[in-house]
């Protein structure tokens, strides 16, 4: 790699940590250096192609109504089990999977991309890039003059978009492993409550509707109780540490 | 570009999920595992689905005023615990909570009915006692199927080190179950290659693919030789259909209920004769408690006269048997006659694990410590 090159990619680095005016990487495309360069050209090109993907992603959200759709759901009395089970249907779009797909075959025909990118200078990546990115490439967004350099990008930008906006739904609507969180601290995305909403036993959101939360998210445990109380401590340890396979193995191995 | 991560695997991850490949084995059992401690173990325990808040509603619906009160003064006193001990304590209940559920669904469907007829909070108090009871045998069997050495460490271990212990042994079981698999592939026809590929499995999953080859391995068996007298083709069919876990109990029920099921072929008379002895009456004794019959006929009484009665039916069934085959010397019997019911049913645990010594003229006198093979017939089949 040259000098020439060199000074041109720390320029182009600097610009992306954004040191320099937002529009410099557009003028940068018009660095003498780019017109004997076919290297730093494919860079720059792949930069702008990876920048104009970042800014033309919209930020992730949840369906506007989906927490009032959950707490509806778990405040209403559920006859039918199929009715609570609809919950966990994510409504995700019939086509969503092929252009996933479509937008995997693209980015796997953009290694290439990749590649270049690994041969930037080694140097560790500054902090706050992206955000500086993104901020850089703001007012083009805001203008509305941004278009996708390839329109693959496109198909793949959506999918990403969907994917995470399906994760999210999914990750709210199924329970929080356990622990000792029965009192959570909420106020994330689709925590009714707000801050310190309590969250029973296997993610159960409570709410204060009723005085007896608590305990109904607790039955499994406080109906058991007093049955605790009659099991010898020896024989409530064996039978929570050790399970029936435990005991087939010595059946099998004693006989 | 945007850290060492390159996007096309960043998109792929995504797909792979969205696409729900899931190809990979080791994913499934252990998907919706309790962290902590409770991730080493449990994975031939299948995971019972958690209750929603909709079907704890209508659980606390369904409790009378008397039991209402009783649950907010448990969450009072679970709330005073230590967070640790907090931790234990619901995990214990949450065992019995999904023992119960095994158990009514393993339950005789003639009996199932029979519950089903009586008051709800009764029912239910009545399924809770015969979980109880099912824990406690089963703490009891696995203990007496350790070997002395354990048995006698783990009896005398403070509540730290039984964990440490018990934790310890499972370990040890996962590794020994790769030697059941080999010893007990002749039977199942499998190849060298399938019990390789069964040893390479993960922990879990070998527990779980253990307990299917038992399963196999018993219906073959009841093909080949046909079911115990006593057995119902019906219930045996209810059995086979359940999932392996649940059937390893059904089939511990049923060696309860009839001495000669799980026997392998010998002079039937003779091995019928020793297992209708006084030492399998007296271990029905003790099993009184299992027998759902049992506490039904007892169910018009409150919790504690049915327990005290059903602790009176034990003592005199034991007694009898000790008295008919002259187990103790005659001394002994008297004094044992006197004792409380936590001495007298210790005497006869020991009696019935063989770690107390029969009467010296008995026939069946024998060392007085062992692994409890007395509890297991000689030669079992499956």
């Amino acid at each position: 790699m040259s000098t020439d090159c060199l000074a041109f990619r720390r320029r182009l680095g600097a610009l992306l940590e954004g040191r320099l005016d937002p529009p410099g990487l557009t003028a940068l495309g018009w660095h003498e250096h780019l017109l004997g360069c076919g290297d730093c050209r494919a860079v720059l090109e792949q930069e702008q192609a990876l920048e104009l993907l970042l800014a033309s992603l919209p930020q992730p959200s949840l369906p506007p109504d989906l927490t009032r759709r959950v707490l509806a759901r778990l405040r209403a009395p559920v006859d039918e089990l199929d009715a609570l089970l609809d919950l966990d249907r994510v409504e995700v779009p019939a086509e969503l999977a092929q252009r996933v797909r479509e937008g995997v075959a693209l980015a796997t025909a953009e290694e290439r991309l990749d590649a270049l990118l690994d041969r930037l200078p080694a140097e560790a990546v500054p902090p706050g890039l992206a955000e500086g990115v993104l901020a850089a490439l703001a007012p083009e967004r805001a203008r509305g003059r941004m278009r996708l350099v390839r329109g693959g990008w496109r198909a793949a930008a959506a999918a990403l978009v969907l994917a995470t906006g399906a994760a999210a739904a999914w990750m709210l609507s199924r329970p929080i492993p356990g622990g000792d969180e029965h009192v959570a601290q909420g106020g994330g995305p689709g925590r009714p409550e707000g801050p310190g909403a309590p969250v029973g036993p296997g993610g159960l959101v409570l709410t204060h509707d009723d005085p007896d939360e608590e305990v109904i998210a607790l039955l499994p445990v406080l109906e058991y109780w007093d049955a605790l109380q009659e099991l010898d401590p020896l024989e409530q340890e064996i039978v929570t540490l050790l399970d029936v396979s435990d005991e087939a193995l010595l059946d099998v191995e004693g006989s | 570009m945007l850290g060492a991560l390159p996007r096309s695997v960043a998109v792929l991850l995504l797909a792979s999920s969205l696409a729900g490949t899931g190809n990979d084995v080791s994913a499934g059992p252990v998907a919706g595992q309790v962290p902590g401690q409770g991730a080493q173990r449990g994975a031939a325990r299948r995971q019972e689905p958690a209750a929603d808040l909709g079907e704890l509603r209508r659980r606390w619906a369904g409790l009378t005023d008397e039991e209402r009160t009783r649950m907010r003064q448990h969450l009072a006193e679970l709330k005073k615990l230590s967070p640790e001990e907090r931790r234990r304590t619901e995990e214990r209940a949450r065992r019995l909570d999904q023992m119960s559920r095994q158990l009514w669904r393993g339950i005789d469907p003639e009996v199932r009915a029979r519950l089903e007829k009586l008051p709800a909070a009764k029912r239910r108090q009545i399924l809770r006692e015969m979980v109880v009871a099912e824990a406690s045998a089963m703490g009891r069997r696995i203990l007496s199927k350790l070997p002395a050495d354990e048995r006698k460490r783990l009896e005398s271990a403070s509540g730290e080190e039984r964990v440490r212990i018990l934790l310890d042994l499972r370990r040890q079981m996962n590794e020994r179950i790769e030697g059941t698999f080999e010893r007990i592939a002749p039977d199942m026809d499998f190849s060298p290659q399938e019990i390789e590929r069964l040893r390479q499995l993960p922990s879990d999953l070998r527990r779980e693919k253990f307990l299917e080859i038992v399963k196999r391995r018993t219906l073959r068996a009841v093909e080949l030789h046909g079911l115990p007298a006593g057995v119902s083709p019906q219930r045996w069919r209810a059995a086979a259909e359940l999932p392996p876990d649940e059937f390893y109990l059904a089939l511990l029920r049923l060696r309860r209920e009839h001495p000669s099921f799980g026997l392998g072929p010998g002079p039937g008379p003779e091995r019928e004769r020793r297992e209708a002895g006084a030492l399998w009456r007296l271990r029905q004794s003790l099993q009184l408690d299992l027998d759902p019959q049992q506490r039904l006929a007892l169910s018009h009484l409150s919790r504690a006269e049915r327990r005290a009665e059903m602790r009176r039916r034990q003592r005199r069934q034991a007694l009898q048997a000790i008295r008919s085959e002259g187990l103790l010397p005659q001394a002994m019997i008297e004094r044992l006659e006197r004792s409380p019911d936590q001495q007298f049913f210790t005497v006869v645990r020991e009696l019935v694990s063989g770690r107390k010594a029969l009467a010296p003229e008995h026939p069946q006198r024998r060392a007085p410590e062992g692994r409890g093979a007395r509890d297991r017939p000689p030669n079992r089949r499956w």
